[in-house]
């Protein structure tokens, strides 16, 4: 039964892969990538995959669609160069999927529980995760806590990207002009849109709280809530108007948020190296090793919370500055 | 039979690939950038899937413990 | 009893299958974009809602069954709101539905209705 759902979905990816490629409306296009990105996110629950399932559909199924929207706003929505086909590309695409396919030939069948891939490392984090950290996810143990430092990295990566957005597409405060009283977007004087919206705001925060903080026993963690908040800030400034959301969410303070979540993350560690152990060692956070731990692991979580959130955040009020 | 099988056990990844090589086709062959955009993620999700098909066991669930569970 | 939930929780997610498939349907072979949007209102309401009522049958008294409650909340809230906007936004942009008599008033209600069908 698994198997006749992943290859139902599967068939599905194929088909909508190849209308992204053949299609020409870039509307079209961005809409068919949310519709991949959820598909893929469907495809990944089935793979048992559950925190990169939710990874997936918050940001490629959510985030990304609104800031490629954003940006063909920006520019034009028709595609009217690229349709010639293209001889080299596909050559190139087929000497690489042959390449692929023979590398694949020594993977092992789907579904097999003897793979390599589960003999070596897997086993040692599966009993660790409960015997000397006691976090029942087993993905949030690894993230957090026994790769650390490669989360670390990867916030690092989202404050940079973020920075390097920013610079690019923000005016300077001499250029811009300041913020007109009538810079309602389109949708915003309408009652049902105001209504929905205000009702359901508070619950889409609450339930990135609930996914940041339940991420120790179920699917979610730092990344996951991070979009989810942001994407009420987003709901915000679409449908109640860009002045209410600067009021709600300032852009200051979402700049100022990218830089604090990674100052959390790498000020944990520090924190650690203080108190006698080594860098990101959450054993000596607290008098017990796993409450240590579960104080580290909360830690970091809310550090990436926050660079995530406030990149998000800044982004689209950078695209939507570059827009007036 | 046993052909038909070791196909159907392999599906996953001709998809992987199939996805890798349609992201790659895009990048490379459209020369609009919100197209190459989209692409690109195509090609990033077929990654994650490569990663995630060889990892997969029939009848085992979710990585979080649980004591209903013994494979995950 | 058991035997009984399982056959009834399957005539749940049949009918919901079915809706959704009706809804796609008339998603493709409907003419016009406030006619889709119907098609796409089926989907939400009849499909999602039947689908997760036999979801919930199959959960039993736990507390996934709760969670799929609030799930079938929300959709029931937020996806009529979303074809709301969409038709919303098509009349804002000049899209004119495709009438056989139109009953809007001479002076319009919609925005942009520039003339009657």
């Amino acid at each position: 039964m698994e198997l006749l759902i992943s290859f139902a979905l599967f068939t599905l990816l194929g088909v909508v892969t190849v209308a992204i490629v053949s299609q020409r409306n870039l509307v079209a296009v961005v809409i068919l990538g949310s519709i991949y990105s959820f598909l893929i996110a469907s495809v990944m629950v089935v793979l048992d995959a559950v925190d990169v399932a939710l990874t997936e559909a918050s940001v490629g199924a959510g985030i990304s669609t609104v800031l490629l929207l954003a940006g063909l706003k920006l520019t034009r929505t028709r595609d009217y160069r690229g349709q010639d086909p293209n001889v080299v590309g596909a050559l190139l695409a087929i000497a690489v999927g042959g390449a692929l396919v023979w590398g694949s030939l020594v993977l092992p069948p789907f579904g097999a529980p003897d793979a390599p891939i589960h003999q070596h490392v897997a086993p040692r984090y599966i009993e660790g995760a409960g015997t000397e950290i006691g976090v029942p996810n087993i993905v949030t143990a690894v993230l957090a806590d026994y790769r650390g430092f490669d989360t670390l990295g990867e916030t690092t990566v989202v404050f940079v990207a973020g920075m390097a957005v920013l610079l690019l597409l923000r005016r300077s405060s001499l250029q811009s002009a300041p913020p007109s009283d009538d810079e309602q977007p389109a949708m915003s004087g309408d009652l049902v849109l105001r209504v929905g919206t205000k009702l359901i705001l508070p619950f889409i925060l609450l339930f990135a709280l609930y996914v940041q903080f339940h991420g120790d026993y179920g699917p979610g963690g730092g990344f996951q809530a991070g979009v989810i908040a942001a994407s009420a800030v987003i709901l915000l400034g679409l449908t109640l108007g860009l002045r209410r959301a600067r009021r709600i969410a300032p852009p200051a303070l979402a700049h100022a948020m990218i830089p604090l979540g990674v100052l959390i993350f790498a000020g944990t560690g520090v924190a650690t190296m203080l108190l006698g152990g080594d860098f990101l060692e959450y054993a000596v956070l607290a008098h017990e090793a796993k409450e240590g731990h579960h104080l580290g692991i909360m830690l970091v979580e809310a550090g990436v919370l926050v660079t995530v959130s406030g990149t998000m955040i800044s982004l689209f009020y950078a695209f939507v500055e570059r827009g007036r | 039979m046993d052909l038909i099988n070791a196909a159907l056990s392999k599906y996953v990844y001709v998809v992987t690939i199939f996805l890798m090589v349609a992201g790659l086709f895009v990048v490379v062959a459209r020369a609009n950038m919100i197209k190459k955009l989209v692409g690109l993620s195509i090609f990033q999700s077929s990654v994650y899937l490569l990663y995630l098909g060889p990892a997969k066991i029939f009848g085992a669930t979710a990585p979080i413990l649980d004591s209903d569970y013994t494979a995950y | 009893m058991e035997p009984l939930i399982d056959i009834v929780s399957g005539v749940f997610v049949a009918a919901g299958a079915f809706f959704v498939l009706v809804g796609a349907i008339g998603l493709v072979r409907l003419p016009d974009l406030y006619t889709r949007i119907h098609g796409a209102s089926v989907i939400d309401t009849a499909g999602a809602g039947l689908l997760i009522v036999g979801m919930m049958l199959q959960a039993g008294w736990s507390l996934v069954t709760l969670k799929l409650l609030f799930i079938l909340g929300i959709f029931l809230f937020t996806l009529p709101v979303a074809g709301h906007a969409l038709a919303r936004a098509a009349l804002r942009e000049g899209l004119e539905p495709k009438l056989t008599h139109d009953r809007r008033a001479p002076a319009g209600d919609a925005p942009d209705a520039a003339e009657e069908a």
